[in-house]
């Protein structure tokens, strides 16, 4: 009989399988050992870097600034007298020299824009300037909120935060979505940011600017101290290889950034920490783009070729108050695991209070809630669903969601807007009735938009006035939101001709033709669902037929190109306080099917076009405000809600705050024990 | 197997191709944001040009074949010292109506023939192929932006001049609605515009093609060893399959499966031995002690199972089993805990003494829950089976003989009833072993673990037209390979079967 497969055969084969997996375990948990080993090498490596930089800065003299020599000065004169003490803080390795580093601790919140240094600034070296041109001092940036002198303030701790959706790669510039932007922001800076609380552009790794009254150049003096989290100096040199080799290089993947940024004619190196832009023409924004690109380490990027950089998904060094853990090429970070940034400890201005930021994509809502109950994670983006929901839950169970919780919700200069975007020109070759202002001004008059957020959104958000709306400076306060007036909307669309003429509930014109338009919206959400339905009721009695056609979010596109709707739902959301008008509002943009796909024409083109050469900002805001009156007089757009954002945030931590610009991670900490 | 396969490629391929939106949708939805209309132009036709998107779906086809096929045809592709695939430029694609500016397209003049110094090093001639490299990128893309500028150009020129419906749906200029008005009218306000537009492109053109031929003269240098194994020299190659780029994440396909295989592969492969575990023994008691209320009860509950929903299961795991407010015992998120990284790889104790769980065990703790929603729903199509299956052989003559000849009821049962009732189980296996790589977008979706099945609908959402055609590929010969394994299977299992 042939030998069958029996039970010793079925042992001897386990008891093999068995030896097998278990001599692979021990030579993964020996590899382990090693990786770890070799981390801790490289750790002490750059340890020994530091300390041996910090030996020869000693050696060469230190930096101190006026508020410690004082200190210095005054308990040496206490002991030996006043002359001594004099030519002590002249001489020396010792050298003083007037530091803005000072104003780190105390008074920062009174400082709050770029003219404050003007006073200081006759002590500054100014043999990098072009003579004449007035030279644009900029406070060291730091943080908004100053959490050293608080009694509980600690160093350490680690921050972990639940994004919805995996950021693709954690590339400056290469990763595009917001999550992997916000991460990159950590890690790279810029010449110049946003002031979180006002909102003004002012110097990141830019110590000083001058930028041509005519606004054809921009002359840049980078930060003496910026050097990257290897210790390398920041130099002019490495801005300009990120513009010339990174960003504009054709061969990388960057055509999104670049595109925008063709008004930049070229970089130049002055010397060493300074560079100057020059401008293909003056523009507005101009200033704001050459500031806003990042300085990326060209002794480290250099190494890698083109398709390297392209398909790479964690190689993001910068000179940030974070950097990646490691940056080895050939194990980077991968979409998947969590993307953990540790402190750069030779950060060369304030040093971030968290040891680490660990990011974590958690990507259905209810677990992402659940995974903050459990603290598995610190913060989260709940759904205004949620952000209703749980205070009330905890109230049930006898607790207060605020013990543990900051429940932050608020408007900043990402915050978008949805708005209903009429038909202004012509579909198919006919108008539709929203080419009538009056008929535009009747929709937003008999869209009850207040109970739309409570109803639709849980009563959380604002009713938007206009594209810009406050906190931001474009945005005129003075704008308030039309009402709802279902008695004013009728008496509008009479004067626009559209009477009930047959008496059968439905508006008609003086042709008969009945008043009937389709909404378009996007299929598959209930929000946009509810939206339709609130349109469709509200139009019913005003006597509008609207019919909803709900469609695809793929072909949105193609219907916005070729202008094809009556009136149809998005969402705008910006990236900077300012957005430059003319993309979506210009009647450039209805040519070539650009953005203004409403096809508005209201004699805008005379505002915005002044706006986008103004280089003076008050008189750039007035006109801001302009613009938005005539949008309020217009409305092209009926502006239905400004989305605020929400979070919840562990009160493990402390000096949380919502600024105009968005969060400050960098200056979160977890206080002593 | 091969048509098969290339059947089910083409098929998913022209499919995604036909939907709204068509190959590439999410690029084109992702340029539409707040640029202007030439600068969203410019990246588009950047982008287009890049992963060669204005090409008839049937060639973007047929080029993909061509890359992932093993013989290669023509110039053999080169190989970098840093691994990359070089190969060969493809052409520049004339712009519309061209032929209104120019009489005939720009050829490239004055190219001498190239070849490397007998002395230069492999520095040297990367060098040389870089600049070479380089200069052709300049003068591609500064052709394109010059294309673009030129095809807004002649938008603006046919919105005045009153062509009807210049540009279709994607947004690319109808050349038939242009022929149909004829050339433009020199009179007319924008026809400065629009010629000047145009010579610059017809310019940078001329300039794209002599980098190109240079590029191609620098590339026949050799500067890099070549690819693969020649078959006949010169014109049929083997090589290495390409599955190119994915052009909505910009990385290799092949990493992409490579990041989010192993995941799907860890999850399946705890899933499955415990459904196997756990039905097949049940299956054969309930056959045993068939109408016994072990049978019933086990079959009421497996069946209850299988009828539950999967979005329901996993919501309710994480609100139970996973929430500090109720049970709290499984984490809710992530595949590994947040100390993974300094963790051993095997339980241990620390230094004061406490245990450790190590990587391999928090790994598992955390894989519990989507596990567990993977596992539950199959046990009753397999108890069901085994349990059916062997209450045939249990009627079978061989048994009773068996059973006369007293051999024990335990023999029986598991010597003969069991042997003879595999038949049936392995064609469950080569049904659920094609789920085992394909993932379940549901609870990885739910349990964000970023496997197959994300991947899968991430390609197909966005029209990915690489990672679809990649993960079809892969799934559908995952497919055939099971049906195949089964046919051998079924032989070694019955002496009966043979494949004469």
């Amino acid at each position: 009989m042939q030998n069958r497969f029996g039970l010793k055969d079925f042992i001897l084969l386990f008891v093999m399988i068995l030896t097998l997996a278990s001599i692979w375990m021990a030579m993964a948990q020996d590899d382990r050992r090693w990786k770890q080993n070799s981390e801790i090498l490289s750790k002490l490596a750059s340890l020994e870097q530091q300390g041996a930089r910090l030996d020869q800065q000693l050696r060469a003299g230190v930096e101190l600034s006026p508020k410690s020599i004082d200190k210095l000065s005054s308990s040496i004169s206490n002991a030996i007298g006043n002359t001594l003490s004099e030519t002590i803080a002249k001489a020396g390795p010792i050298v003083v020299t007037q530091n803005d580093n000072d104003q780190g601790s105390k008074n920062t919140s009174e400082h709050t824009g770029a003219n404050d240094t003007n006073t200081t600034s006759d002590s500054h070296d100014t043999s990098w300037a072009r003579p004449g041109v007035p030279i644009e001092w900029q406070p060291k940036y730091t943080f908004a909120t100053d959490p050293r002198n608080e009694p509980d303030f600690a160093y350490g701790g680690e921050l972990t935060e639940a994004y919805n959706a995996q950021p693709s790669k954690l590339m400056p510039v290469l990763g595009e979505d917001v999550y992997s932007t916000r991460i990159v922001d950590q890690v790279c800076e810029t010449l110049g940011d946003y002031d979180p609380k006002t909102l003004k552009m002012r110097g990141l790794l830019a110590q000083a600017w001058q930028y041509d009254p005519n606004g054809m150049w921009l002359r840049v003096k980078i930060r003496d101290e910026a050097r990257f989290s290897d210790g390398q100096p920041v130099t002019a040199e490495d801005v300009k290889w990120t513009l010339d080799e990174y960003i504009n290089n054709p061969e990388m993947e960057t055509e999104a950034l670049r595109s925008l940024l063709t008004q930049i004619k070229d970089a130049q190196v002055i010397s060493d920490k300074v560079i100057e832009f020059h401008f293909t023409e003056p523009g507005a924004y101009n200033l704001r783009n050459a500031l806003g690109i990042y300085a990326l380490p060209k002794h480290f990027y250099s190494k890698f070729t083109t398709t390297e950089l392209n398909k790479a998904t964690g190689l993001v060094m910068g000179s940030g108050p974070f950097k990646l853990k490691s940056l080895d090429p050939d194990h980077q970070w991968t979409p998947g695991e969590d993307a953990v940034l540790v402190r750069n400890e030779l950060y060369w201005g304030d040093r971030s209070p968290l040891a680490s930021l660990r990011y974590r994509t958690i990507t259905s809502d209810q677990a992402r809630l659940v995974a903050y109950e459990n603290k598995e994670v610190d913060m989260i983006g709940p759904t205004s669903p949620q952000f209703i929901e749980v205070p009330k839950r905890y109230k049930e169970q006898g607790k207060d969601i605020h013990d543990t919780t900051y429940t932050l919700k608020w408007v900043n200069m990402k915050s978008g807007y949805s708005f209903i975007g009429w038909q202004c020109g012509k579909r198919n070759g006919k108008y539709t009735p929203f080419h009538d202002k009056r008929v535009r001004q009747a929709m937003t008059y008999l869209l009850d938009r207040q109970r739309m957020i409570d109803d639709i959104w849980g009563g959380i958000g604002e009713v938007a006035v206009g594209p810009n709306n406050p906190p931001k400076p474009t945005a005129d306060p003075t704008i308030k939101p039309y009402p709802y007036d279902l008695a004013k909307a009728k008496k509008l669309l009479a004067e626009a001709g559209w009477i009930d003429r047959d008496g059968d509930g439905i508006l008609e014109n003086e042709e008969g033709d009945e008043f009937e338009f389709e909404f378009t919206r996007s299929s598959g959400s209930q929000i946009s669902e509810r939206i339709g339905k609130f349109v469709v009721d509200s139009c019913a009695k005003a006597g509008i037929r609207c019919i909803q056609r709900p469609v695809d979010w793929s072909i949105y596109d193609q219907i916005l190109k070729g202008r094809d709707f009556d009136a149809l739902i998005m969402g705008w959301s910006p990236g900077s306080p300012e957005s430059d008008p003319t993309q979506i509002w210009s009647t450039k943009s209805i040519q070539n099917q650009g953005n203004n796909f409403i096809q508005w024409d209201a004699g805008q083109d005379a505002i915005i076009d002044k706006i986008v050469v103004e280089l003076d900002e008050a008189k750039r805001m007035e006109l801001f405000h302009q613009f938005a009156r005539l949008i309020h007089e217009e409305q092209p757009y009926t502006f239905i809600r400004v989305s605020p954002w929400l979070r919840y945030i562990s009160k493990d931590f402390k000096n949380v705050h919502p600024y105009p610009k968005s969060l400050e991670q960098r200056e979160f900490y977890m206080p002593a024990q | 197997m091969l048509p098969t396969l290339l059947g089910i490629t083409f098929l998913v391929f022209m499919l995604i191709a036909m939907s709204p939106g068509g190959i590439g949708a999410s690029l084109r939805r992702s340029g539409g944001g707040q640029m202007s209309a030439t600068n969203a132009a410019i990246r588009q036709m950047y982008l287009e040009d890049r992963y060669g998107l204005d090409d008839p779906p049937v060639m973007q086809y047929f080029r993909w074949l061509g890359r992932i096929s093993p013989l290669k045809f023509g110039q053999r592709d080169q190989i970098t010292p840093k691994n990359e695939r070089i190969s060969l430029p493809r052409h520049i694609k004339a712009p519309v109506l061209w032929d209104w500016f120019t009489d005939s397209p720009p050829v490239a003049q004055d190219i001498e023939p190239f070849s490397f110094k007998p002395d230069a090093t492999a520095e040297d001639k990367a060098a040389i192929y870089r600049k070479a490299k380089e200069d052709y990128a300049k003068a591609r893309s500064a052709f394109l932006t010059a294309r673009a500028i030129y095809e807004q150009a002649l938008g603006t020129y046919a919105e005045h001049a009153g062509i009807n419906k210049p540009r279709n749906g994607k947004g690319k200029l109808r050349e038939k609605a242009f022929r149909a008005v004829g050339k433009p009218d020199p009179s007319s306000p924008d026809y400065a515009a629009l010629h000047d537009a145009a010579q610059a492109m017809l310019d940078a053109w001329q300039h794209a093609e002599n980098a190109r031929a240079r590029f191609i003269e620098v590339f026949k240098a050799k500067p890099f060893p070549e690819a693969g194994i020649p078959i006949v020299p010169g014109m049929i190659s083997l090589a290495m399959p390409d599955f190119g780029v994915s052009f909505t994440k910009s990385r290799p396909v092949v990493e992409l499966i490579k990041d989010a295989l192993p995941v799907t592969l860890l999850l399946n492969l705890v899933a499955f031995p415990v459904i196997y575990f756990i039905s097949i023994p049940v299956g054969m008691l309930s056959a045993v002690k068939r109408g016994s209320s072990f049978d019933s009860i086990s079959g009421v509950v497996f069946i209850a199972l299988w009828s539950f929903p999967t979005v329901l299961a996993g919501v309710l795991a994480i609100g139970f089993l996973a929430s500090n407010q109720y049970l709290g015992w499984f984490p809710v998120s992530g595949l590994h805990d947040k100390l993974a990284d300094t963790m051993t790889w095997l339980p241990t104790h620390d230094a004061q003494g406490h245990w450790q769980p190590g990587y391999v065990l928090d790994t598992l703790w955390h894989i519990c829950l989507p596990v567990l929603c993977l596992v539950y729903g199959g046990f009753a199509v397999l108890s069901k089976q085994t349990r059916a299956a062997m209450l045939d052989n249990f009627n079978a003559d061989y048994v009773r003989t068996a059973k006369a000849k007293g051999v024990p009821e335990k023999d029986i049962i598991l010597r003969h009833v069991f042997r003879n009732s595999l038949l049936p189980l392995i064609t469950m296996f080569v049904t659920l072993f094609p789920a085992l790589l394909s993932g379940s977008v549901i609870i990885e979706s739910i349990f964000s673990v970023p496997g197959m099945g994300h991947l899968a609908i991430d390609a197909i959402n966005n029209r990915d037209r690489e990672l679809v055609l990649a993960t079809t590929l892969m799934i559908g010969a995952v497919n055939l390979l099971a049906l195949l394994l089964a046919d051998i299977l079924y032989a070694m299992a019955d002496p009966r079967i043979t494949y004469e």
